[in-house]
């Protein structure tokens, strides 16, 4: 029912913290997929919720999500891209194309999507968890382990 | 005396029969020599023509075989998504269909028909790189501004996003200038099909590539006519001409041409040789560009698909194939009209069409787009940025010959505007100036914030002018516009430099170069001693930010100017601290677009996809960005440039446009002979110059003519509020305006200023309470 409502009219996405419970010093990069483009309110979680108002967004960023399932990045990218250019400042949606960039071993560029999600997101703890948490994956992968461990410092900081 | 006589005569005889018999001799070996000779040359004849066929064969399966055409690449702009929310109103759409040639109509695509506040359109469908996008009714509906409901009207579902097809904004074309669109026989009009067998060819799918009786009665009517007046081809024949043979009217090349006729219909179906005429046939030439082809031939006279055109545009495109320069319907209208009227009676008499419609298309008037409207280069500044950007990664001869589909960032609307502003004030400029000599000229750079996409770009006062293209060349100096990274580069040190804190604006001497006084003067010649460093900033003091800068370091400004995107590396000279370093627009650009970003560079960007012309995924330059600053440092230097729009030397920007917020700088260099304003909005970035090509002084300030061009463009286009998070350890301070003290939000000229938090100043203002009469004007 939910989903018909968010559909025709709500405007609204609900998108659950379901990994949260993963503790460190394992870090659980599972906690990545903290946000996802769901309206799926079943699943028991009793996370945190989050609004995007734009369902155009929200449509695109679905489909992009399927296209990074299907290993499709670049498609992944391109959508994303189309949703930021009807919503730029929507962090999350930068975020997303860090995840992206993170999928296809772009390190560097990840870690600069994930900063810019950062910079976009004030007082959005959970979404700063998930880019410090993108931010450490893309340093060991660049081999930067001292970075990543400072970065998972910082991501548990903001751990809700 | 006989016997003599007879030896003698034996002798003669002997001797003649000698003769005789060796006669004989020779002409019976002669003979057999000839047949021999003449065998031979037949047989080497028979041969040499044996090869040449082969040849012949050779090479028309080379042709057919190979890649028949040299396909310029297509460059489109964005795509424009359209959703239930988006600040669009109906004007903007019919703007974005006119571009897309949409007609006035309610049944087939590419039409739209206006219904109270709605909209019915019929799209045309179109492969992007995520999907295909297929043909659909829509309505859409708006409310004040807004579009308020998108129903698919088939299904009667209501939809959340619907993207047109993109504007073909240019062609990039092979060096031999012919253009062509392809089209595949199934999908060409069957109209079209049949009317052009019915005029060209009856026969065409039953003869083998020649009519012998048509090319005797074509001899014949030469031979009484003294010269060749008639053709007699085949379609087969006319393709073969078209593909591989000159105009000369020879018996020679007649024969040729029949041999390679047979040939290709040896070789290949009815259908093949059909579709291959279709888009070979020569239908038009407009200055040195050939048009081949029907689908071509349809954009170019009517600017349209070919599957979009109604029976009286058919009719003219075949009745063109007999001579397109002789039937030309811009030079010779009546010439035209007779011809298509006779290509409807054609369709008539064959029973393509019934009296009604055959009435209907004699009478309807012959329009055709004006000849000179179809320059297939209406934006050069952009298509050459375009190709700069592509000639990274592929050849120029694939760019222009294999039919690639270029995705960019253009916005047709946003281009429209920026070519008005600019124009429409130089224009205005001129006359109020009453200016004479030289005419004033100008660019335009305008770009996305956050993505870095080159949304519209202005190379001159006259957009369509395909030669220098000031955006991307004239390289200017840059004047103020380098204030903003000494400034920043001021306030990356908090420990020392807030937006409060005194600098200097007395006179300023030092001996530069060695032997030489380098003084700077303010733009009023005059000093104002000690100043909050804000005031430095946004009332542009030369001496003060002089000052200021040598005292950081010209290197260390330099240094900034590299991290937000300046790639060149000028020596450090104090007279850089003022702008004497040149570039043109799209490197200003690049620089404040890292200021737009908050601190995270983007390449501007103008190309987005490339794919191959059967839609096979090639090329995708992604969003990139990356950090380069701190973003506090530039969060407090975009606060300061948000005052220069609003109290500073761009105040004009802020009585016009207030809700915009905007932040941005001017800029003049030496006696006035650049204005330069560069600025953002929450979506835009803008960067305006305005100054002459012979580098004589305009008597224009940045303020007096670049900050014009960016209102205008502003006012025009879809932006929005210009608004920045608060960083963590920033914080906002009450601060008095005149000596840069603490102040209060009650007290009299105080604005709150950004400081990293701990930097505020401590020492409190004198607080003059505003009279309510001055809070009612502030």
């Amino acid at each position: 029912m939910l989903r018909n409502l968010s559909w025709n009219w709500l405007a609204i996405v609900l998108v659950l913290l379901f990994a949260g419970c993963a503790s460190t010093p394992d870090m659980a990069y599972d906690d990545i997929d903290a946000y996802r483009p769901s309206d799926d309110t079943d699943a028991g979680f009793a996370g945190i919720s989050r609004e995007i108002g734009n369902e155009a967004v929200i449509g695109i960023w679905q489909e992009a999500e399927s296209a990074s399932q299907s290993g499709d990045y670049d498609t992944a990218a391109m959508l994303l891209e189309r949703a930021l250019r009807i919503e730029p400042n929507e962090a999350v949606l930068w975020s997303e194309l860090a995840e992206v960039q993170l999928l296809q071993q772009n390190a560097n560029q990840a870690e600069n999507l994930a900063a810019k999600s950062n910079a976009m997101s004030l007082d959005d703890p959970l979404l700063n968890y998930r880019n410090w948490l993108i931010i450490a994956r893309a340093r060991y992968l660049k081999g930067d382990d001292i970075g990543a461990q400072e970065a998972e410092y910082t991501a548990n900081s903001y751990k809700p | 005396m006989p016997p003599q006589k007879k030896v003698k005569r034996k002798t003669k005889q002997g001797s003649g029969n000698r003769h005789r018999k060796r006669k004989k001799t020779g002409k019976k070996s002669g003979k057999r020599s000839i047949w021999a000779l003449t065998g031979l040359a037949a047989g080497f004849l028979f041969v040499g023509m044996l090869l040449y066929v082969a040849y012949l064969d050779a090479v028309i399966r080379i042709k057919f075989e190979g890649k028949r055409w040299s396909l310029p690449a297509r460059v489109y702009a964005r795509a424009m998504d359209i959703y239930p929310g988006q600040e669009l109103n109906k004007n903007e759409l019919l703007g974005e269909l006119k571009f897309l040639n949409y007609r006035p109509g309610r049944s087939s695509p590419g039409t739209w028909d206006e219904r109270g506040n709605s909209i019915v359109l019929h799209t045309r469908g179109f492969t992007f790189w995520d999907n295909y996008e297929r043909p659909r009714q829509i309505q859409i509906t708006f409310s004040a501004n807004q579009v308020k409901e998108i129903i698919d009207q088939q299904y009667g579902e209501s939809l959340l996003l619907q993207r047109l097809e993109p504007v073909q904004i240019a062609s990039i074309y092979p060096q031999h200038k012919e253009d062509r669109d392809l089209i595949r026989l199934q999908d060409a009009p069957e109209l079209l099909v049949q009317a052009l067998l019915a005029v060209e060819d009856q026969d065409f799918y039953q003869h083998w590539g020649i009519k012998p009786t048509a090319i005797l009665r074509a001899l014949l009517a030469n031979i009484r006519a003294g010269g060749t007046v008639q053709g007699g081809s085949t379609l087969t024949q006319q393709l073969v001409k078209n593909f591989f043979l000159s105009n000369e009217r020879t018996i020679r090349r007649k024969a040729i041409e029949a041999i390679m006729a047979i040939l290709l219909e040896w070789h290949y179906e009815k259908d093949e040789i059909l579709e291959a005429y279709l888009n070979e046939i020569f239908l038009g030439q407009q200055g040195e560009r050939a048009i081949h082809g029907f689908a071509l031939a349809s954009r170019y006279y009517f600017d349209r698909p070919l599957n979009e055109l109604n029976t009286e545009e058919i009719a003219l495109l075949v009745g063109l194939v007999k001579g397109a320069s002789y039937y030309n319907p811009h030079r010779h209208t009546e010439r035209a009209l007779d011809r298509r009227n006779l290509m409807i009676d054609v369709m008539l008499s064959r029973g393509l069409l019934n009296h009604e419609s055959a009435q209907r298309a004699r009478l309807s008037p012959l329009l055709v787009r004006p000849k000179g409207d179809y320059s297939g280069n209406t934006y050069p500044a952009f298509i050459d940025l375009v190709r700069r950007q592509l000639h990274e990664d592929y050849r120029d001869e694939d760019l222009r010959s294999e039919g690639l589909r270029i995705f960019t960032t253009f916005d047709p609307l946003v281009q429209q505007s920026a070519e008005r502003a600019l124009t429409q004030q130089l224009k205005h400029l001129e006359t109020r100036r009453r200016f004479i000599g030289e005419p004033l000229q100008g660019a335009v750079v305008v770009s996305s914030t956050d993505s870095g996409e080159i949304l519209a770009l202005v190379g001159g006062r006259d957009p369509r002018y395909a030669g220098y293209n000031r955006a991307l060349d004239a390289q200017r100096p840059i004047g103020s516009l380098v204030k903003p990274a000494v400034y920043m580069t001021a306030l990356q040190n908090s420990a020392v430099y807030s937006p409060a804190s005194l600098i200097d604006d007395d006179p300023l001497e030092i001996e530069f170069p060695p032997g030489q006084v380098w003084a700077p003067q303010n733009y009023s010649k005059e000093f104002h001693g000690s100043i909050p460093l804000v005031h430095g900033l946004i009332y542009s003091y030369n001496v003060a930010t002089a000052r200021l800068g040598l005292q950081l370091g010209v290197e260390r400004v330099i240094e900034s100017l590299q991290k937000l995107g300046m790639q060149q590396s000028p020596p450090p000279y104090p007279s850089l601290l003022l702008g004497a370093v040149e570039m043109p627009p799209i490197k200003v650009a690049q620089i404040y677009q890292t200021l737009a970003g908050g601190g995270f560079r983007t390449r501007l960007r103008a190309v987005r996809e490339v794919l191959t012309s059967e839609g096979v995924r090639l090329n995708r330059y992604a969003l990139k960005v990356q950090k380069t600053l701190d973003q506090n440092s530039v969060y407090i230097t975009n606060r300061l440039l948000q005052l220069v729009a609003k109290v500073g030397t761009a105040r004009a920007i802020g009585q016009r446009l207030p809700q915009l917020r905007a932040a941005g700088k001017t800029g003049t260099s030496d006696e006035l002979r650049d204005s330069w304003f560069a600025g953002f909005t929450g979506a835009h970035l803008a960067v305006i110059w305005v100054g002459r090509d012979d580098n004589s002084p305009t008597g224009l300030t940045g303020a007096g003519a670049a900050v014009p061009v960016w209102i205008s463009l502003m006012e025009n286009i879809r932006t929005r509020e210009l608004r920045m998070g608060l960083p963590d350890n920033v914080e906002h301070v009450w601060i008095d305006w005149e000596t840069g003290a603490r102040s209060g939000p009650k007290c009299n000229n105080t604005v709150q200023l950004p400081f990293i938090i701990g930097t505020a100043p401590e020492q409190t203002a004198e607080c003059r309470r505003q009279s309510w009469i001055e809070r009612l004007f502030d």
